[in-house]
């Protein structure tokens, strides 16, 4: 008898065994490679040298050019995510409350862009916004200034660009949860005299902190470590730590180098999602349950 | 001069009315139930006095001061809805404190009205919990302290029962009751279980199809339904086919299986065909050959405080509730006699107007 419950009781391993093996060989290992790759040397003349050696981490995190990398990267995905929050959450809010017939098209409009390539939509903010672009040629044809706002190559323009890539990610993981509130609480809260922009705040918006939450975390971690928006519309000039590691990797041919960078940023990351993640379900513990 | 007063309001949704010209006037600290089948139109009535949706049509007018137009949110109109609708992310005590925070009261103020409305409702230690930390009927009561404690000058409950088992339900009609003529606040229930509107209202409203069919105390219009609808909708009846011989004033006479009977008649009925409406509890038992019909006993079943009887007759089955004084010496199958008072019978149209 519990012979056969043992044995029932492993199938699920079994069963999960696939999906292991595909995490194991697509993710694990190139992730274990890079992480040793880290510790190997470069050479100029040498090339690539098998080693433990700790020479490329004491590199980055002593070199000031890094850190302003770092800064500018988390910078980017901090305002990105503030960004995606205060116009993603509105917006999932009214797009739950539209008719059915209005909000499919809607949907479609927020999340089609998803479609496209980010190259793509990097490109058309560029025609939009570039020097030449559409916007300065009716500023400047209409007389509002003389000389183009620059939007390339302006932490502005990559922030705008991340955060209009990014934001489907906030729409959809907040409307997934207002989906499932009780419209009553909305009703309740105005028959107890509380005026629209009330309710916004204090009934819908608590209980969308889920949604929020890992619409941030999506956005965050995605915004940090973005390659082509900030390629395309930071330039040579902001570079971010992706662009930092794809420059180590294939002009510098510092693998190593290129790997340390990565390996902090991973845990760059993981830490900031991680304190982030515990921070907002211990302060809104009730509506996780 | 009623308190609330509502005045010919109607509510299409398309083409479709979901409420037809509804009149009713209800007095201060008066507590009137809504009552009807599913889909009458009870929420959207109770919809349109909260001012969540606007009347297609008429007004709706409180203490002499026509509320209309008024918004939602100036309304001073306490709800407790059928899902209660609390504040998941905020404690027992933080939901009723929300519409004392609306009014901007003071800290002490508020503090002493939350103690106050919890107290009322038997939850003062529970005031730290969260909703989900509740049972169904404690949130039910922090739904009912929340509306409260804003001394609306209404109280709109939409079928606030509906989620609760049954004997808790009864504790709590008991207990509603009693806060509310504590309170004195004039009060609308919307349900579809009639049980619960008579045991808590001083009227009741019928409603079907988006309109009133009729309004006045439990026991009235449990007596003297207005028509077939109201009677079958507030309880068990048999309907008689009759004859009807002759109308004069409140009295008709009826025949019947080629018997006479003299019943009191509402006005209204015209037709030579009318319904005979009888109660069960209305209707004895009596030996073979000594009643107005004869019948046979289809099934006998036992409910602890009476029996319940069918009856196969000539005209139909009929319904016989019994008190439970004693073992009854019949049984199904034997043939029995059923006699009723003349003046517990109700002649009724036969179509539903
Ligand atoms: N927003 C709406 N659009 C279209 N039809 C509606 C709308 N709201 C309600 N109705 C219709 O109006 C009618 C009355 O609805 P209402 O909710 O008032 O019924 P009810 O008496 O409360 O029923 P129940 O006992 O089932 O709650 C129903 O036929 C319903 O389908
Ligand atoms: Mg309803």
């Amino acid at each position: 008898m519990s012979g056969v419950l043992q044995r029932k009781a492993g199938i699920p391993y079994w069963l999960s065994l696939p999906g292991v093996m595909l995490f194991g060989v697509m993710l694990f290992t190139p992730l274990i490679m890079t992480f040793m790759l880290s510790f190997y040397t470069f050479d100029f003349y040498e090339g690539i040298e098998r080693a433990f050696n700790l020479g490329n981490y004491a590199d980055v995190l002593s070199d000031s050019y890094f850190y302003e990398i770092f800064l500018r990267t988390f910078g980017y995905g901090l305002s990105t995510t503030v960004l995606a929050v205060l116009l993603g959450v509105p917006e999932a809010y009214i797009l739950n409350r539209m008719h059915s017939r209005w909000r499919a098209i809607f949907l479609l409009a927020i999340i089609g862009p998803l479609l496209i390539s980010v190259v793509v939509r990097t490109l058309g903010w560029m025609i939009l916004l570039g020097n030449q672009g559409l916007l300065n040629q009716i500023l400047i044809g209409s007389g509002l200034t003389s000389t183009p706002f620059t939007f390339i190559y302006t932490d502005f323009g990559v922030i705008v660009a991340l955060t209009h890539v990014l934001i489907p990610f906030m729409v959809v993981s907040v409307w997934a949860v207002l989906q499932r509130l009780d419209p009553q609480t909305e009703n309740a809260a105005v028959s107890l005299g509380a005026s629209q922009f009330t309710v916004f705040f204090r009934v819908v918006v608590p209980q969308a902190i889920p949604g929020i939450l890992s619409g941030s975390l999506i956005v965050f971690s995605l915004a940090t470590s973005a390659f082509a928006t900030p390629a395309m519309i930071g330039g040579r000039r902001l570079k971010v730590a992706s662009t930092t590691i794809y420059d180590e990797f294939l002009n510098t041919l510092d693998w190593p180098l290129g790997a340390a960078i990565a390996m902090i940023l991973l845990v760059a990351i993981m830490t900031v999602i991680m304190s982030y993640n515990r921070l907002v379900e211990r302060r809104y513990a009730q509506v996780f349950q | 001069m009623s308190f609330l007063n509502l005045q010919e309001i109607s509510k299409s949704f398309g083409g479709f009315v979901a409420v037809d010209q509804f009149n009713l006037e209800v007095d201060k600290g008066e507590f009137v139930s809504l009552l009807g089948p599913s889909g009458c139109g009870k929420t959207t009535t109770l919809q349109m006095i909260a001012g969540f949706l606007d009347p297609s049509h008429g007004q709706i007018m409180v203490g002499g001061e026509d509320l209309t137009a008024r918004p939602a949110n100036q309304r001073n109109i306490g709800i407790v809805f059928q899902s209660y609708a609390l504040f998941p992310h905020l404690t027992a005590a933080q939901n009723v404190a929300f519409g004392l925070e609306m009014r901007k009261a003071t800290q002490g103020e508020r503090q002493e009205k939350i103690d106050r409305a919890l107290d009322l409702v038997h939850l003062s230690a529970f005031r730290d919990r969260y909703p989900k930390q509740l049972s169904g009927g404690q949130q039910q009561r922090v739904a009912l302290a929340r509306a409260i404690v804003i001394e609306p000058t209404i109280l709109l409950l939409d079928e606030p029962m509906s989620n609760l088992d049954a004997k808790l339900r009864e504790d709590m009609q008991l207990e509603l009751r009693s806060i509310q003529e504590k309170l004195g606040i004039t009060t609308i229930l919307v349900t579809h279980d009639q049980n619960e509107a008579m045991a808590l209202s001083d009227r009741i409203a019928v409603m079907n199809e988006g309109r009133i069919v009729q309004v006045g105390k439990p026991h009235e219009i449990y007596e003297d339904p207005a028509n077939v609808f109201v009677s079958s909708f507030l309880g068990k009846n048999n309907l008689l086919a009759v004859e009807v011989e002759d109308i004069s004033g409140s009295k008709a006479s009826v025949r019947f299986n080629g018997q006479s009977l003299t019943v009191p008649c509402r006005e209204g009925v015209t037709n030579k065909e009318a319904w005979l409406s009888i109660r069960p509890e209305k209707v004895q038992l009596t030996d073979k050959g000594s009643g107005l019909l004869e019948g046979q006993i289809k099934t006998r079943v036992f409910f602890g405080n009476h029996w319940l009887y069918q009856i196969e007759t000539a005209s139909g089955e009929f319904l016989v509730y019994s008190q439970n004084t004693a073992v009854p010496n019949t049984a199904p199958r034997d043939a029995v006699g059923l006699n009723w008072q003349a003046d517990d019978a109700r002649l009724l149209n036969m179509d539903a107007s």
